[in-house]
């Protein structure tokens, strides 16, 4: 694996205009994913991680609705930069999206093989079938030739959501954005999907940034991990030492959130106290500090996303390595 | 599948009972009295008698409704009470081509120019076509068709002498004159289905371009007008589709006004002529005709809503 960044995210804003006036759903977020590389993003409900990876992606651009600043530079593209023209075409060969919910990502009035072939290019109808069938086999769909009829209200929520990712993947991507992919799916197909993504990044060697609300799902399945909060990261590290040695105050409660495999049964589930902050009026300052347990007068200022070394965390008094 | 059409027929027949009666009986309140109609003024009393047994007024209601459903259950709706007393289903035939053909023709300008508009607007929500589309459509609901047929006669007929008035020239004697006649009556009664549809179809668009499906067309780098035409148009037409239905069997029985001022030999113009001189059988007729198509064009609405909707095919077996 070379070290040259397949995706590299600096200092991106998203200012959403809204009703109740601008909100910053993201507000200053910087990393890299490198190529082939499993990245994942974990935060709470509401934390910006789906705008960020439609940011990312420039599915969100500036507009009337929304203004974005920084910048995304993708296998040598910024993303940004690019005219309308020059934006699909990325998004029709270098980077796919899954979504999720697959109920609501496919068009009901649409058979599967029409989602897989309208926007293959040069392609004669036969070839384009074969391409589409070939997908489906990929993403482990029995039956690939009569799944192509079918309408997506005829498969189980796996199925659909196999075909999303088919579809992500037709234009052979370099980078796959998978927002919550699995968590509009029950437990048992969760793990399926999750397997699968892992695969392809694997067998194609495709990058993949797996946003989830959940540590669990990324635990175990991805390299590194960025903790999201309040439009911000928090920490960025490799995942076994996020994991091991989490150095961010959120970081180490979200930890503490997830039950354990040798917790007693019905022993009560441990929440983080207090809520997230309201993103159109965000605290100054370090944003978990009405949270934090380790607030200081200090964290009145904003804390900078320090690196050191492999990691970044963005706290005036982050827990000790080893644990606190 | 088919045990859903027998279900649907069976439908059908029901509201067609329920629409004749409805008909009949209708009718048979007008204030002027048929045995008066047809005897005319100076007949005594006896001579009224026999003419009103002769017509089969003795009879009750049910027993006349069954007469009349029975015949026109064979193609006949009876004659004119009117001389030269001429065969209503001719008339009616003559005449319901016209009516027709502006309907379908108004509804398909209608439709031209509403879809690309809602689109356009639906794309750019709150935008400066929007905004502007959603003022000419609200200007357009209040004006009169009247209004805007007397100013259409006076601008691209009198005037500019474009088109043609008080004229028509049949499909049978060429399509060219014809469409050039049926231009702007049905121009006239298109104004105010377009404004209609437009709104209606900015809504469910607006709605359904928030869908993700949408955004994830977008994201395989798929072009606005592809969004728009092949992802958002279908799963938005169905209030669109219904409306359609609606207003095509209310238009062929209603372009009355429109039909009166560019002097067109429709429905409308037959029922009223028929009305106003108490011609019951004609008028009866001419109604039942269009309830008939009413009813069938709603039915054929229905079935096509599983065309639209894969998902709603399913739920009907
Ligand atoms: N189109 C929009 N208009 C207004 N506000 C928005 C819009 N999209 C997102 N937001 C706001 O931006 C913030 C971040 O939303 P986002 O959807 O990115 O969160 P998320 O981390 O993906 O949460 P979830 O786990 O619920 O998906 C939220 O406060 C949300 O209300
Ligand atoms: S900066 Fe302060 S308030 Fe924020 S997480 Fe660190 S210790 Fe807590
Ligand atoms: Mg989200």
């Amino acid at each position: 694996m070379n070290d040259a960044p397949l995706l590299s995210v600096d200092d991106l804003r998203t200012e959403i205009r809204t009703a109740r006036g601008p909100l910053r759903a993201v507000d200053g977020v910087s990393f890299t994913v490198r190529p082939g590389e499993m990245f994942g993003i974990v935060g709470e409900s509401g934390s910006g991680k789906s705008v960020l990876g439609r940011t990312v992606m420039g599915l969100y651009t500036s507009g009337p609705a929304m203004t974005v600043t920084g910048k995304v530079v993708l296998d040598g593209t910024d993303v940004h930069a690019l005219d309308d023209a020059g934006r699909r075409r990325l998004w029709r060969s270098r980077v796919g999206m899954v979504f999720q919910d697959p109920g609501t990502a496919l068009n009901p009035v649409k058979r599967v093989g029409r989602h897989l072939t309208e926007a293959m290019r040069g392609l004669s109808r036969a070839a384009a079938r074969d391409r589409a069938e070939e997908l489906l086999r990929l993403v482990g769909i029995p039956e690939p030739r009569r799944r192509l009829r079918q309408y997506p209200h005829e498969l189980s929520g796996g199925m659909r959501q196999r075909v999303v990712i088919a579809v992500a993947l037709a234009g052979e991507p370099s980078l796959l954005i998978a927002d919550e992919p699995t968590t509009a799916l029950d437990v048992t197909v969760q793990k399926q999907i999750l397997d699968l993504l892992g695969r392809l990044q694997a067998e194609l060697g495709t990058a993949i940034i797996l946003i989830s609300h959940d540590l669990a799902v990324v635990a175990g399945r991805a390299d590194r991990v960025a903790v999201m909060y309040a439009g911000r990261l928090a920490e960025l590290a490799p995942a076994g030492e996020l994991f091991d040695s989490p150095r961010h105050p959120y970081t180490e409660a979200l930890l503490a959130s997830v039950p354990r495999l040798g917790d007693p049964p019905h022993s009560v589930l441990r929440t983080i106290d207090g809520a997230p902050p309201d993103m159109a009026a965000p605290p100054d300052g370090c944003r978990f500090a009405p949270r934090c347990r380790h607030a200081s007068p200090a964290c009145a200022a904003p804390p900078e996303f320090a690196a050191d070394g492999a990691r970044a965390v963005a706290c005036h008094h982050p827990v000790d390595l080893g644990g606190a | 599948m088919a045990r859903d059409l027998v279900k649907r027929l069976i439908e059908l027949a029901l509201v067609l009972v329920i629409v004749s009666m409805g008909t009949f009986a209708l009718v048979d309140l007008m204030p002027s009295d048929p045995a008066v109609v047809v005897l005319g003024e100076g007949h005594t009393a006896a001579e009224y008698a026999a003419q009103r047994h002769s017509m089969g007024l003795d009879d009750a209601l049910p027993v006349r409704y069954g007469h009349w459903v029975g015949d026109a259950l064979t193609g006949d709706l009876g004659k004119s009470f009117i001389p030269p007393n001429s065969d209503v289903g001719g008339r009616v035939a003559a005449a319901l081509p016209v009516s027709a053909e502006l309907a379908v023709l108004a509804l398909l300008m209608a439709l031209v120019v509403a879809i690309p508009l809602a689109m356009w607007s639906a794309y750019r929500a709150g935008g400066v076509v929007d905004r502007a589309v959603g003022a000419v459509t609200f200007g357009v609901l209040s004006v009169p068709s009247f209004l805007a047929g007397m100013l259409f006669i006076a601008l691209f007929a009198q005037r500019l002498g474009w088109f043609p008035r008080l004229e028509w020239s049949r499909i049978g004697d060429g399509l060219g004159g014809n469409l050039y006649h049926a231009f702007l009556p049905a121009l006239t009664i298109a104004l105010m289905e377009a404004a209609t549809f437009t709104r209606v179809l900015r809504g469910d668009l607006i709605t359904t371009l928030q869908e993700d499906f949408i955004l994830s067309a977008k994201a395989k780098g798929m072009t606005p007008l592809h969004v728009l035409f092949h992802d958002a148009l279908r799963p938005s037409s169905l209030s669109l589709v219904t409306l359609m239905g609606i207003s095509l069997g209310r238009l062929i029985g209603s372009t009355v006004i429109v039909e009166y001022l560019f002097a067109l030999p429709g429905m409308g113009t037959l029922i009223i002529g028929a009305a106003d001189q108490g011609d019951v059988p004609m008028v009866q007729g001419a109604v039942l005709v269009i309830a008939l198509i009413y009813v069938l064009v709603n039915a054929v609405i229905d079935l096509s809503y599983g065309r639209l909707d894969p998902r709603i095919r399913r739920a009907h077996v």
